[in-house]
């Protein structure tokens, strides 16, 4: 059975359908990515995983069903979220921001804080700094920092190189690549195709709230359809 | 925990020595306007434990002030309204209000926390209106109708003692909710203020914490509310459940700094002499017109209102000193 399985996964705003039968699965210590434009229904996927949103279908993650779970109960479960960059608690400091997520992990919190500041010793030079005052690069760090403190064993990273300079995507890169290392699952959810190509084992194509594709990197980049739209070939 | 609590020592001293200078000419007056501007900041400082902090705005707090004094008042008052009813001390009416204030929010409130902005303050409005209209509609021979329930036994005579007795309540309101607000679980219901959703994803059951913050809201309120009507020797459903009072209230947060505890205490009391003072200018619904102006210029100019200004300060004052011990100058 797979870590995580999603089947005929559906989500609506109102009467707006945000996604339509998304299924796919994740084996655990995998690491996949959802490429997608805009508005394809990326963020509203990960936040139905975690769940903030309604939605119809099937989420199993290690063999529990997390049909109508509350979020606290999924994040128990072990599965962190680092959120886009701007959803971070600006007028906090470094240090309150990563405490705030290591509520569920108290017994294990020096453990998790010192693993953090090893793997972003940036965050640990600006612990006492207000969030706000930080650069995009260092945001997005502190959100990976505070999914981390959840101890998680799936982690759901959405767009983690947004806006973003191609030297701080290179960090964030040698991030990911550690925590791959310490065998946690992770889902990216990104519009960034090359990065997720190098990093995921395997994409899927999200547009218009359905999964149209899906394959290895190297299976993807050999479609026309994505040599087209993503990389201008 | 000296160190931390000096400023907090340094305040207590000098509101403690202030009635000393009252034979030499200190004026009375000014005292009974503190013993209003610490019940003003009591209300203050436990609105802002539950709006600012959590950013649920409540339009309800004097649902939980009026139900509280109401419960003392009536179970203390002397006349004896039909049917008579027992007399009870204040010893035992005074935490009959707050169980009330708790009790009552409890039921109210709780299942408004379900909905989030402006859905939660309606909400909340609607139950002070309800409670008011309840009074005045209801069994008038028990809660005293449009007229209320006037000549209450006080809990202390005379201005100097209020004084005190406030000032009491005041602090230890005061010191309580700023050390919540400064420890981890401040920190969690501010990031509730920020985003929600978030903090829900961070694996944090916000509904817990803000149940806390409303209980701590609703005994702090309910504590200012009993001592309050007992100051006031009276209670009318008018004065309980005015806008007037919840603009005071919420306008004290606002320009002393939401979500900070010591900005909402200053707030009460700088609304307080503000408004004795400005009485002669501005009279009437002018009032009313100088709160909004005032909370708009705070909001837009200045959202951290008072305590914002005394950090902005601080730092420049800090900046300046390293600057002159690395530079000379």
């Amino acid at each position: 059975m797979a870590f995580l399985e999603v089947k005929d996964l559906e989500a609506y705003y109102g009467k707006a359908q945000a996604l339509k039968s998304v299924s796919f699965n994740v084996e655990k210590g995998g690491c996949i990515g959802i490429i997608g434009p805009n508005g394809a229904g990326k963020s509203t996927l990960l936040d139905s995983i975690i769940g903030l949103t309604d939605w119809r279908g099937q989420i199993i993650f290690n063999g529990v069903d997390l049909h109508r779970l509350t979020p606290r109960a999924i994040v128990k479960l072990g599965i962190g979220y680092a959120p886009e960059r701007g959803n971070l608690f600006t007028y906090m400091d470094v240090k309150d921001n990563l405490l705030v997520g290591a509520y569920l992990a108290r017994e294990k919190i020096d453990e998790n804080l010192g693993e953090v500041f090893e793997m972003l010793p940036r965050l640990e030079e600006r612990q006492k700094q207000q969030a706000e005052t930080l650069s995009g690069g260092e945001r997005q760090m502190l959100s990976l920092g505070r999914a981390f403190m959840t101890d998680p064993k799936l982690l759901l990273l959405d767009e983690p190189t947004l806006g973003l300079a191609p030297i701080v995507i290179s960090r964030i890169a040698d991030v990911l690549e550690n925590l791959k290392k310490t065998g946690i699952t992770i889902v990216i959810a990104e519009q960034n195709v090359t990065f997720t190509m190098t990093h995921a084992e395997r994409l899927y194509l999200l547009e218009r709230g359905q999964l149209t594709m899906g394959g290895t990197p190297e299976e993807l980049r050999g479609e026309e359809y994505i040599s087209k739209t993503y990389f201008g070939v | 925990m000296i160190r931390r609590l000096r400023w907090w020592l340094i305040a207590i001293a000098v509101m403690c020595v202030l009635p000393l200078f009252v034979p030499l000419g200190f004026p009375v007056s000014v005292i009974r306007l503190l013993v209003m501007g610490s019940y003003l900041a009591i209300f203050a400082m436990s609105w802002d434990m539950m709006s600012g902090h959590t950013g649920y705005i409540s339009f309800g707090h004097p649902f939980l002030i009026g139900l509280a004094g109401y419960v003392t008042a009536f179970l203390s008052h002397q006349e004896g309204f039909q049917p008579p009813h027992i007399v009870l001390p204040l010893a035992v009416t005074l935490p009959l209000g707050v169980a009330a204030a708790v009790g009552g929010g409890m039921l109210f409130f709780f299942p408004s926390m379900r909905v989030r902005g402006p859905y939660f303050a309606l909400v909340s409005l609607a139950f002070m209106e309800i409670l008011h209209r309840l009074i005045i509609a209801v069994r008038p021979e028990f809660t005293g109708g449009d007229r209320g329930l006037p000549n209450l036994p006080s809990v202390v005579m005379g201005a100097i003692p209020n004084y005190y007795l406030s000032l009491g309540l005041m602090f230890a309101t005061a010191i309580g909710l700023w050390y919540v607000s400064r420890s981890n679980v401040g920190n969690v219901l501010k990031a509730i203020r920020m985003d929600e959703d978030v903090v829900e994803a961070s694996g944090i059951s916000t509904y817990r914490f803000k149940r806390f913050a409303f209980l701590l809201s609703a005994v702090t309120a309910g504590l200012g509310g009993v001592f309050y009507t007992h100051y006031l020797a009276s209670i009318n459903p008018r004065r309980a459940f005015s806008a007037i009072l919840l603009l005071d209230i919420i306008i004290s947060a606002v320009i002393g700094g939401m979500g900070t505890i010591v900005g909402p205490m200053f707030g009460g009391y700088f609304l307080t002499f503000i408004l004795e003072y400005l009485r002669p200018y501005l009279f009437g619904q002018w009032r009313l017109l100088a709160y909004a102006l005032v909370a708009i210029f705070m909001v837009i100019y200045k959202p951290k209102g008072f305590y914002g200004i005394a950090q902005d300060v601080a730092s420049w004052f800090q900046t300046r000193k390293r600057r002159s011990a690395q530079y000379g100058y």
